[in-house]
């Protein structure tokens, strides 16, 4: 049989598109495998924060060594940040108001229209941003450090040795001092950004005496802001706990590991805060960016 | 030099010693066991059975050069057999839960082949961290039993300071320190003279007598011939490690 032009065309075809397919089905495949590869990691971040938290609730589970670890991890953490965290609320508590008085004159009006506005801004959003990013910058890759360096020499498995489950010894403190100092550390900044701000804007001329100052601030705060803070710090915060010390702890073989797990870990619970930051606001007010959820699914 | 010493503070032990006639009961016991090398461990180990019973000197002759041996491990049931079992005072560490092994592995005294301290820890901290975990003595008396511990061993004082700034040769018997203290069942010494002095094994081995005279079964590894051929090892139990397999002495020299 005579193959004729046609046929070389056709099967020309045929197989770029026998091409095109496989190399499809490949992006699928490996698309399909990241998706199932952080599915695996959230999963695992979350039965390590959910085995945390029934560890910390049982008695057995607070022997001195155990306490003291905690003390000390909540020092390193919670305690040594302060003066970080004083220096940061207070430049942007300045940075706030200098904003915020420069939006008024634009669109005008008194101050206080933009109060209700700098204060869930401040309260909801900045406070525990912040309060996470300097844990994560100051403590969190120090810790996976620290835990990667204990992998590789053996001294994981010197704790187990003399029966001590190193996921009482030194995860559970780990996390738990994360979660609290990120609190701590957040009330904090959002004290001393108002503290700041008042100071600057008392300078600036556009604020009353400090006693109706804080009487308005504190009729602003409502339970909501309460309950959307603690969730976006101590929430947050045990994430970013058990990021850093599972990071840590999964080196096996070479201390060049040590910096590229210190690195992935700071950029994974970075991610975290953020990625955990929106859906929490999503939550609260169910919204997606601007638009309410119920429109979303309308069409 | 010969440096000898006593340890008054053993003869509490003797309160739970068994009436005289009977038998020494099994302290550890491997039954046809093999162990797949496994992370720092290099080797493979086959068919493994033996038992150490109370007061028992197990002494075991590795190659040289073949030290990274998973059996210390299995002995603490951190890494499970293959196959056959490894029991602890009578209980196979694969049916216990992890609280009761985590208990029963702090009835067993260990120096370590490698590195043995946590090293964000002073060395007195590391040497009473088992005892401050597991029991509720209170700090002063767990750190005064300590310092008597390592009088016998020659040692000044226990530092207060990280390991990395203490020399090698005391930070070994420090670690001899932190194995024999706390009343084991097991002592399990892997290569307890590198980098010590030999004036200092006397010292080690009245040490282990004493363990022994308490009931305490003894496990010691090692690759030097000063210790292998000592005569004075009463009633030692002689092992050595060809490749994979475990062969008691007498069965190598027919």
């Amino acid at each position: 049989m005579q193959v004729t032009r046609d046929d070389k065309l056709l099967s020309g075809r045929i197989r770029r598109a026998q091409r095109l397919q496989v190399a499809l089905l490949n992006l699928l495949d490996r698309l399909g495998l990241s998706v199932i590869r952080r599915w695996v990691a959230v999963s695992n971040q979350f039965a390590v924060i959910w085995t945390v938290l029934k560890l910390a609730l049982q008695g057995e589970s607070w022997p001195r060594t155990t306490r003291s670890v905690f003390v000390r991890q909540l020092l390193f953490t919670g305690v040594d940040a302060l003066p970080v965290c004083v220096r940061v609320a207070v430049a942007m508590g300045v940075m706030v108001v200098v904003q915020s008085e420069l939006w008024r004159r634009e669109i005008g009006g008194a101050f206080s229209v933009l109060e209700s506005m700098v204060w869930t801004t401040t309260v909801r959003e900045l406070g525990p941003l912040v309060a996470n990013l300097i844990v994560i910058g100051r403590s969190g890759t120090a810790m996976t450090t620290e835990l990667a360096n204990m992998s590789l020499s053996g001294e994981v498995e010197v704790l187990d040795s003399q029966g001590i489950d190193p996921m009482k010894y030194l995860v559970m403190p780990r996390i738990l001092s994360t979660a609290i100092s990120v609190y701590c550390l957040g009330v904090l900044i959002v004290a001393t950004i108002f503290a700041s701000g008042y100071l600057m804007a008392f300078l600036l001329n556009v604020a009353g005496g400090p006693g109706p100052f804080f009487s308005r601030m504190s009729e602003l705060a409502t339970l909501e802001d309460g309950v959307f803070f603690t969730a976006k710090t101590l929430v947050v915060g045990l994430f970013v706990g058990a990021i850093c010390t599972t990071e840590g702890l999964r080196v096996q073989r070479s201390t060049t590991e040590t910096p590229v797990v210190a690195s992935r870990s700071g950029v994974f619970a970075l991610t975290a805060v953020f990625v955990t930051s929106a859906l929490l606001s999503l939550i609260f007010y169910q919204r997606v960016l601007l638009i309410p959820v119920g429109e979303l699914f309308r069409f | 030099m010969v440096i000898s010493t006593n340890f008054p503070d053993m003869q509490r032990q003797t309160d739970r010693a068994p009436p005289a006639g009977n038998r020494p009961r099994p302290v550890l016991e491997f039954r046809d066991v093999t162990l797949h090398q496994a992370g720092y461990h290099v080797e493979t180990l086959r068919d493994l059975t033996f038992s150490v019973n109370e007061s028992d000197l197990m002494l075991v002759r590795l190659e040289e050069g073949r030290d990274h041996l998973p059996l210390a491990s299995a002995v603490q049931g951190l890494i499970g057999p293959e196959r056959g079992r490894v029991l602890f005072d009578g209980e196979d560490w694969e049916t216990c839960s992890d609280p009761e092994n985590e208990r029963r592995r702090a009835r067993i005294g260990r120096v370590f082949n490698r590195q043995g301290w946590i090293s964000n820890l002073s060395i007195m901290e590391n040497v009473t961290l088992a005892q401050r975990h597991h029991s509720s003595t209170p700090e002063d008396e767990l750190r005064r039993r300590a310092v008597r511990w390592a009088q016998r061993f020659h040692l000044e004082a226990i530092p207060s300071v990280r390991p990395a700034f203490v020399p090698v040769s005391e930070r070994r018997r420090l670690e001899w320190v932190r194995g024999f203290y706390g009343e084991p069942r097991l002592l399990l010494l892997e290569q307890p003279m590198d980098g010590v002095p030999e004036d200092f094994l006397p010292s080690l081995m009245e040490g282990v007598d004493h363990m022994r005279e308490n009931q305490v079964a003894v496990v010691w590894l090692t690759e030097h011939d000063d210790v292998w051929q000592r005569g004075d090892l009463t009633g030692a139990r002689r092992y050595i490690m060809r490749g994979s397999i475990l062969q008691a002495a007498e069965e190598v020299s027919r």
